[in-house]
């Protein structure tokens, strides 16, 4: 068909010498790099068919559903990710569209291949990841800390599984006293994201229970999808106490345990997690009393030591070297004073001359003699003028005064 | 309700072991007298007992919630 119309091309006349041909190579690498050139990678869902694993490692199969098929390559490298493939499977696989030319055709390098319903969950999964994500629940800074010594711990896990019991003996083997109270719930199934949300809201409405563990141990992705729902997601984070979640084995990543508080990644761990460990809190505790010891003896070493230090200070002995001190500083005042002496025997003696030259010149030693001083008004007397009959005289005399009055006067 | 009984002995073993916390660490700054020093190592010494015996003596209480007539009620456990 195409030699015949590069034939009847060329028989079209004189451009045909300037018509490039193809190669088929050329063309297949063209092809090639518009297929490359899609949106990649991509999910592809249809049913397996013809697989054929090679020695290589490498396994072969076709993807088709009612109209078409498509050549899908597994590597060998890829083939742990692909634990469903099998004939008829109806999978969903995520590839990088690649175009063969050994063959002419289109074929899927499939990096995974997930079994349909997990395929559908996976996109579900996507789905709540981003809505929740939008909304800012899956942000770090929501993250609260867990309380250090919870009086109530909240499990809501299975009755029946082992996950409530690994939980209960870490608690009680860690940190008795705390008090467990458990909301059964259904962890598995039709309506178990509705039940777990249920025991959440139930816990956390009480109002004393100080954080929240949830558990279910390992099983298959199907097993664990409802803690992959939104709505318990939106539980989980609503939670007035803080939300410990252990779903599955470590490396089961769920919704649930992107929104808790905490991700643990198993049941017993969580229990660790949510608890103090008492022997570690006794320690602790040893070293408060000692601690305590230590402060309260060198506390009494220092009061002691104080103590000694007065008693020193009140000993005769001390107080015979107070006293010594004392005189010699008396001693010393003594010979000060006695140097003043000959200096204040001096000033006595000059002091008596004066008071005898003094004494000469007074008054009092003219009336010593038997004279005596008339005063009138306050002044002394010294003549007859302005002295009248009647006047009050005052009379000064050695011993005492006389009060007369004037009977004459008369002028030498 | 007989699962709440020892709440208040859990209570007060956080309140005890931030009380003992802190009178250790007034005693280590020793800015009190003599007399209140004592007074504190006293108290922390009866706080110590009281956390370590709580730590010794505690034993877990499990109950359950189920749904009752009159809504939720708190049950031990079957086992």
């Amino acid at each position: 068909m195409t030699f015949r119309t590069a034939a009847a091309l060329a028989a079209e006349g004189p451009a045909d010498e300037a018509l490039h041909v193809l190669t088929v190579s050329e063309l297949c690498e063209r092809l090639r790099e518009v297929v490359r050139a899609q949106p990649q990678p991509v999910h592809v869902g249809g049913e397996v068919r013809d697989l054929a694993r090679a020695p290589s490692g490498h396994a072969y199969f076709t993807l088709r559903d009612d109209g078409a098929q498509l050549a899908c390559v597994l590597f060998r490298a890829d083939a742990d990710a692909a634990p469903g493939l099998r004939d008829g499977a109806a999978v969903v696989v995520h590839a990088d569209l690649d175009f063969y030319p050994g063959r002419g055709q289109p074929q899927l390098l499939v990096r995974t291949v997930r079994s349909r319903g997990v395929g559908d969950l996976w996109v579900a999964f996507e789905a709540a990841r981003a809505a929740l994500a939008r909304d800012g629940l899956l942000a770090a800074g929501r993250k609260r800390p867990l309380p250090r010594f919870p009086r109530r711990v909240g499990l809501v896990t299975s009755e029946a599984g082992a996950a409530v019991h690994d939980v209960l003996h870490v608690l009680r083997r860690r940190y008795p006293l705390a008090t467990v109270l458990v909301a059964p719930a259904s962890v598995q199934g039709e309506g178990a994201a509705a039940s777990v949300s249920r025991a959440l809201r139930t816990l956390d409405a009480r109002g004393d229970v100080d954080v929240i563990l949830v558990a279910r141990g390992g099983g298959s992705a199907e097993d664990l999808w409802a803690f992959n729902d939104e709505g318990l997601a939106r539980a989980i984070a609503a939670c007035r106490a803080p939300v410990v979640a252990a779903i599955g084995h470590e490396t089961d990543v769920t919704i649930a345990g992107l929104v808790a508080d905490v991700r643990a990644p198993t049941p017993s761990a969580a229990a660790e997690m949510a608890v103090p460990d008492a022997t570690e809190l006794e320690r602790f505790l040893a070293s408060l009393g000692s601690a305590l010891l230590r402060s309260m003896v060198a506390r009494l070493r220092d009061a002691r030591l104080r103590v000694d230090a007065l008693g020193t200070a009140l000993s005769p002995a001390s107080l015979t070297v107070r006293a010594s001190a004392a005189r010699h500083r008396l001693s010393v005042a003594g010979a000060g004073l006695r140097a003043f002496l000959p200096r204040l025997r001096r000033h006595r003696q000059a002091l008596d001359s004066s008071r005898a030259r003094l004494e000469a010149l007074s008054p009092l030693a003219t009336l010593r003699r038997g004279f005596a001083v008339a005063v009138k008004d306050g002044r002394v007397l010294a003549s007859v003028a302005g002295v009248a009959a009647g006047d009050p005289l005052l009379m000064l005399l050695q011993d005492g005064d006389v009060e007369c009055r004037v009977i004459r006067t008369r002028r030498r | 309700m007989s699962g709440d009984t020892d709440e208040a002995a859990v209570t007060d073993f956080e309140t005890d072991l931030a009380a003992l916390e802190q009178k250790v660490e007034s005693l280590q700054r020793g800015t009190v007298t003599l007399d209140e020093a004592l007074r504190t190592f006293e108290e922390g010494i009866a706080l110590y007992r009281r956390c370590s015996d709580a730590l010794r003596t505690a034993e877990q209480r499990v109950a359950k919630l189920v749904e009752g007539q009159d809504g939720l009620e708190v049950v031990p456990p079957a086992d």
